[in-house]
């Protein structure tokens, strides 16, 4: 019974999800997907518990064994508590959108979009606001002030940082691919080089490789990328929904059970 | 038969007699009654009604074949359970998992492992799942420490279980350290920082980059690449295959990311699944050779469309 249940509650959940693709009644589409959406999230909610309660136990560890770099410990959970806080503070502002001929449906008071809270001044930045001000979407949005700039002045630039180191990354990671060692790393450079060279208009500079009005290297370029380069992504993605069908299949089985530990 | 759409009886035994009948759609919503069973009528509307709300037909070739493809892969994993052995093509990259196990263990340094960045639903994640399940155990046996760092709660709480199933099945429950599979953020970036930082200061002998991954995929082999590790990656986004094909020693692209756990564990019920697959990759195989050859020759005969066309819009979606 232990093994048991959740193995058919899987099953019988995957074999109804598989069916709503297949069956169009609205009462499916609509309320068993949005159903299943809500448990989703309320999965999710326990999951975050349960991830607040990793992340305190296993800094909380660092930080008592006193280990090499315990103090980003303390960063990490002191930031974690204040950010927490902010989200959690009463004072919210409401925004009516009503002026921006988006239609509220609940928000009776109108308030201006900018604020002066108990955090000093705020502009409105968000995308939600932003894209709901432009279309016919109906807002009614608590804004969190001091929430809304951690999260738009510290985390977003912060990762934006992070992505930008990309470029670096793939220059080296593009110098140790191209240096030529066999005939395929030759064969990768020189498609590579093909490849730039079809991307740049290089036919301003160089007239001669003109064929047409159009530049040969954009020519070569559209070749691989359309052919070989097509042929081979086509040929991965047949094989990963090839897996992912057979995966989900031993799955609805019970043959594999790693939401149990293991398998079968 | 009557009308078209119809169910009627006709010529049977039973004409004429008022029968009960019900109908039920997998929508939960029933209909049900009595009335004469060569009505054409009733049963065109309960038919009608059915087809309406219970199936979608622009659908039909898609359940055709998932039903022939599952039931290819079912019989092949029968077969399996009956003794039957099957052949598994080498895979470099899951050969050297022995290998970057061993090495970490001669070093006396951690293994990191990370399963990417999607949710437990994602079945590139619960393929790595299984992966970890294998590595997992084969690290229980050599006494090496296994570091997991997770984006999601809930793929956390799933891999702790697996990986002390893993030190349990190998027989040293004792050395699992539940604070080893840990929590990081659940954010892209800052998930791939801490991941990043965590290389640079613990210098793992082994990386292992399995799952579901964006960009933050060349960030994190970068980073590992630069610690001297030995690094094996596995994802099914096309997009990052390059990437880590670049940065990595190993790469397992796509499709071997699922075949992964089959391939480490030997067990047959796995492999019988993948023969499954391969010969439903060999059905599509052909299927598109069959296309190819029907729309080449009709558009080099000037043939009438309708002539190869039939064949093209089975598989339309």
């Amino acid at each position: 019974m232990k093994s048991g249940l959740p193995r058919y509650i899987c099953g019988i959940c995957g074999v109804l999800m598989l069916l709503q693709f297949f069956i169009p009644a609205k009462f499916v589409q609509e309320t068993v997907v949005e159903w299943v959406a809500n448990s989703i999230m309320i999965v999710g909610c326990f999951g975050l518990a349960i991830g607040l309660a990793s992340l305190i136990h296993s800094h909380g560890t660092r930080i008592r064994r006193k280990t090499p770099g315990w103090g980003f410990s303390v960063v990490t959970l002191a930031t974690a508590a204040i950010v927490a806080f902010v989200g959690l503070v009463p004072r919210s502002v409401t925004f009516d959108q009503a002026d921006k001929g988006v239609v509220a449906h609940t928000v009776t008071t109108r308030v201006d979009r900018i604020e002066y809270t108990v955090f000093g001044y705020q502009p409105e930045t968000s995308n939600l606001v932003a894209s709901a001000a432009t279309g016919n979407m109906p807002v009614q949005r608590t804004s969190k002030p001091l929430f809304d700039w951690a999260y738009n002045y510290m985390l977003y630039p912060l990762g934006g940082t992070t992505f930008a180191l990309l470029a670096f990354y793939i220059m080296t990671a593009a110098y140790r691919a191209m240096r030529v060692k066999s005939w395929e790393a030759g064969l990768l450079l020189s498609s590579a080089l093909v490849v730039l060279l079809g991307q740049i208009p290089v036919e301003e500079f160089l007239p001669w490789v003109r064929i047409h009005g159009i530049s040969v290297f954009e020519r070569l370029k559209e070749l691989i990328m359309n052919f070989p380069n097509m042929a081979s992504q086509r040929g991965i993605l047949i094989g990963v929904a090839l897996g992912a069908l057979a995966t989900s299949v031993k799955i609805i089985a019970g043959i594999e059970r790693p939401y149990m530990g293991g398998r079968s | 038969m009557g009308n078209p759409g119809c169910f009627s009886w006709a010529g049977g035994k039973n004409r004429g007699k008022m029968v009960s009948y019900w109908a039920a759609s997998a929508t939960g919503l029933m209909a049900a009654g009595r009335m004469k069973r060569d009505d054409p009528m009733n049963w065109q509307s309960i038919l009608t009604w059915i087809w309406a709300n219970a199936f979608d037909p622009t659908k039909a070739n898609v359940l055709v074949a998932l039903v022939l493809l599952g039931a290819l892969i079912l019989y092949f994993i029968h077969h399996a359970r009956r003794g039957r052995q099957l052949y598994v093509r080498p895979i470099a990259g899951l050969q050297s998992v022995h290998d970057a196990i061993g090495r970490a263990t001669e070093l006396g340094k951690p293994i990191l492992y990370v399963s990417g960045i999607g949710g437990e639903g994602d079945v590139a994640t619960i393929a790595s799942m299984n992966i970890l399940g294998c590595i997992a155990e084969k690290v229980a046996d050599y006494d090496t420490e296994l570091r997991v760092p997770c984006i999601s709660p809930i793929v956390m709480t799933i891999e702790q279980e697996l990986v002390k199933q893993g030190y349990t099945r190998a027989g040293r429950p004792e050395n699992y350290r539940e604070d080893n599979i840990f929590f990081v953020s659940d954010d892209q970036f800052a998930y791939a920082t801490a991941v990043s930082a965590m290389m640079i200061r613990e210098k793992p002998a082994a990386n292992f980059f399995m799952g579901s991954f964006a960009a933050e995929s060349l960030l994190l082999a970068e980073t590992g690449s630069s610690t001297g590790a030995i690094q094996i990656a596995g994802t099914d986004q096309a997009t990052q295959i390059p990437f880590f094909i670049v940065a990595c020693d190993y790469t397992i692209i796509g499709e071997e990311l699922y075949a992964a756990g089959a391939y480490l564990s030997r067990e047959p019920l796995l492999l019988g699944s993948l023969k499954g697959q391969d010969i439903t990759k060999l059905v599509i195989m052909v299927a598109m050779a069959t296309g190819i050859v029907l729309v080449t020759v009709g558009t080099v005969c000037n043939a009438d469309p309708r002539w190869y066309n039939w064949f093209v819009t089975l598989f339309a979606v």
